[in-house]
């Protein structure tokens, strides 16, 4: 597979900044419409960059974002610094979430992120450091 | 030379009346206009026929592609059907019934006015509403640009679209098929006129193909039917009740003349109404970022205040406004009249599959193409003084970047790079003339 990197952009997500939650998603689909990727594929990938940024907003202290765009694929890698996650199986499951009541009253927190990220992307990883931070990683097909 | 037949816009730039000040140039609330040797033109591919420029050209070097009366002379009859916004563009107490009097007796073999229809709207558009409760939210615009403007820059949002036929084309094709019953005439000897505020109808009208089809005939300007109407009204002013042929306006439609009018006859509250094309584009660029995901309903006019708002009306827009609101409280009703069943059908009220996608050309099909394209772009914008000062000729430093790249403008055509390379220019010739001298006081 050509794995040839022919875009790449980096973000900078700051955790508690619900002012801002949702703008690196919004960019990075304006540029994913400007180069001519299909609807459905700049869909799948601003959900899940969405609900990644959620996460960070919502969680995390910091995270670098990086979008990179291959003739084959999308990719995208975020590393935040934060608590991280205990229970990677608990957290892939729909409807659970950690989320405090603010956030919940807030409309957030619904148990829905990493599932839906699962979901949309082709390919999905995650790792985490209990107190460190997390790693996600995922990918969306061009065709 | 413009040709008619395949020109898909309502306004038309003619560069011999174009004094190049650029006053359209930043107005325009899609970047789809340039100016090049002194003269505007417009980016067919991006102009929505907002009309936003053809306010603002002072030497009306933009044309609005409306009718004019002779333009229908091929017609044996001819069936006027006013914009609500024909409504504001007289004294307060001018009825609506008296204007529609006043049209008829200037030329006019019938008038219709659009009420009833609206009627017709507002079930079809409750009805589907329920039909389609988990699309959020839906949009409901009678306006050509807004419609336009979906297809190009939010083509995913089309599917938001309650595909309703507007009222007034209800009209023209009921007010069609009437008239040839009643009077026992063919339909291609009536000719339906819009009375339009705006030029922007007529791009429905000029583009008579597949399901995007329009019933009327043409469209009239308000600003240029307005002399010969004022006088009109003033002689059926004094003309006696008996005399005058009745109109009959219907109080709840008459709600839609307004702008949040439509919204404020749904039940519940959960609507949003948006009026302007700035505005419009701004919650456009919302809903499509799910910001906008628990509204049921969003309203959309492209321009301030709605149809009296156009860029073809006499009146003030705010005082025209003013006067709809008068309108309305006099003789609006609130209560749906249950009285009468319409007789239309869903697929007369329905388009099926109108709104196909529009989207502008991208930069390159390629996607490898269109990412160094893109990078080129960035890199040229660096250079530039990023003030969007408009004198290149392109509405911001970015698109002028983008121009560049499209091979529409050159980097020179910024003063400020040509202010660089003539400094440039000037150090290396100023060189040379001390080299020259050196040289020849040696010798």
């Amino acid at each position: 597979m050509n794995q040839e990197t022919i875009y790449i952009q980096s973000f900078n997500i700051k955790g508690g900044d619900f002012a801002n939650a949702g703008t690196v998603s919004v960019k990075i689909k304006k540029v994913l419409k400007e180069i001519g990727v299909k609807p459905e594929i700049v869909y799948r990938v601003s959900i899940c960059c969405y609900e990644a940024e959620m996460n960070i907003v919502m969680y995390a202290d910091e995270a670098k974002l990086d979008f990179s765009v291959t003739p084959e694929q999308i990719i995208v890698e975020i590393n935040d610094k934060g608590p991280g996650i205990e229970n990677i199986e608990m957290a892939m499951k729909e409807g659970y979430s950690t989320a405090t009541r603010e956030m919940r009253e807030m409309g957030f927190g619904a148990g829905m992120g990493l599932p839906n990220i699962k979901k949309n992307s082709d390919e999905f990883i995650i790792e985490s450091e209990v107190s460190k931070g997390t790693k996600f990683l995922f990918k969306v097909n061009l065709d | 030379m413009l040709n008619i037949e395949t020109y898909k816009h309502s306004i038309y730039f003619e560069p011999s009346k174009c004094n190049g000040d650029m006053a359209c140039l930043k107005v325009c609330p899609v970047e789809a206009i340039r100016v090049r040797n002194k003269k505007a033109r417009m980016l067919e591919e991006k102009c929505i026929d907002c009309g936003v420029c053809v306010k603002v050209c002072e030497s009306n070097a933009i044309i609005p592609l409306t009718n004019s009366f002779t333009d229908f002379s091929k017609f044996k009859y001819t069936i006027g059907i006013p914009s609500f916004a024909l409504y504001s563009q007289f004294e307060r107490q001018v009825a609506p019934k008296t204007i529609l009097s006043a049209l008829k007796k200037i030329g006019f073999d019938e008038v219709v006015d659009i009420t009833d229809f609206c009627v017709t709207e507002f079930r079809a558009i409750e009805k589907y509403m329920k039909e389609n409760p988990g699309r959020k939210p839906l949009i409901s615009t009678f306006c050509p640009t807004c419609i336009r403007l979906i297809q190009i820059k939010y083509p995913e949002l089309l599917k938001n679209v309650i595909p309703t036929i507007p009222p007034m084309e209800l009209a023209a094709r009921e007010a069609k098929k009437e008239f040839s019953a009643r009077f026992g005439v063919d339909k291609s000897e009536i000719g339906v006129i819009y009375i339009t505020p705006c030029p922007s109808k007529m791009i429905l009208i000029s583009q008579n193909e597949g399901t995007f089809y329009s019933d009327f005939d043409g469209a009239i300007a308000i600003s240029d039917i307005y002399n010969t109407l004022y006088s009109a009204i003033n002689n059926v002013k004094k003309s006696k009740e008996n005399e005058l042929e009745h109109f009959e306006i219907n109080g709840f439609g008459l709600n839609f003349a307004n702008i949040g009018g439509l919204t404020s006859l749904l039940e519940g509250d959960n609507y949003i109404t948006v009026s302007g094309i700035n505005d419009v584009l701004f919650i456009l660029e919302e809903i499509e970022n799910g910001k906008l995901n628990d509204i049921d309903l969003v309203e959309l006019h492209s321009c301030i205040e709605g149809c009296v708002g156009g860029s073809l009306v006499v009146e003030n827009i705010y005082l025209a406004a003013n006067k709809i609101k008068y309108i309305i409280e006099r003789y609006g009703e609130k209560k749906l009249p249950v009285s009468r069943r319409d007789s239309f059908k869903a697929e007369d009220i329905y388009y099926d599959n109108i709104f196909e996608p529009l989207p502008a050309p991208l930069i390159d099909s390629d996607l490898k193409s269109a990412i160094t394209k893109i990078s080129e772009r960035k890199e040229i914008y660096s250079k530039l003084p990023g003030i969007n000062c408009g004198a290149c000729g392109s509405p911001t430093c970015f698109t002028f970047a983008e121009d560049i790249v499209k091979g529409d403008a050159k980097l020179n055509d910024c003063i400020y790079m040509f202010n660089d390379e003539l400094k440039r220019k000037l150090k290396e010739k100023m060189l040379e003339i001390l080299d020259l001298q050196t040289n020849l006081n040696e010798k």
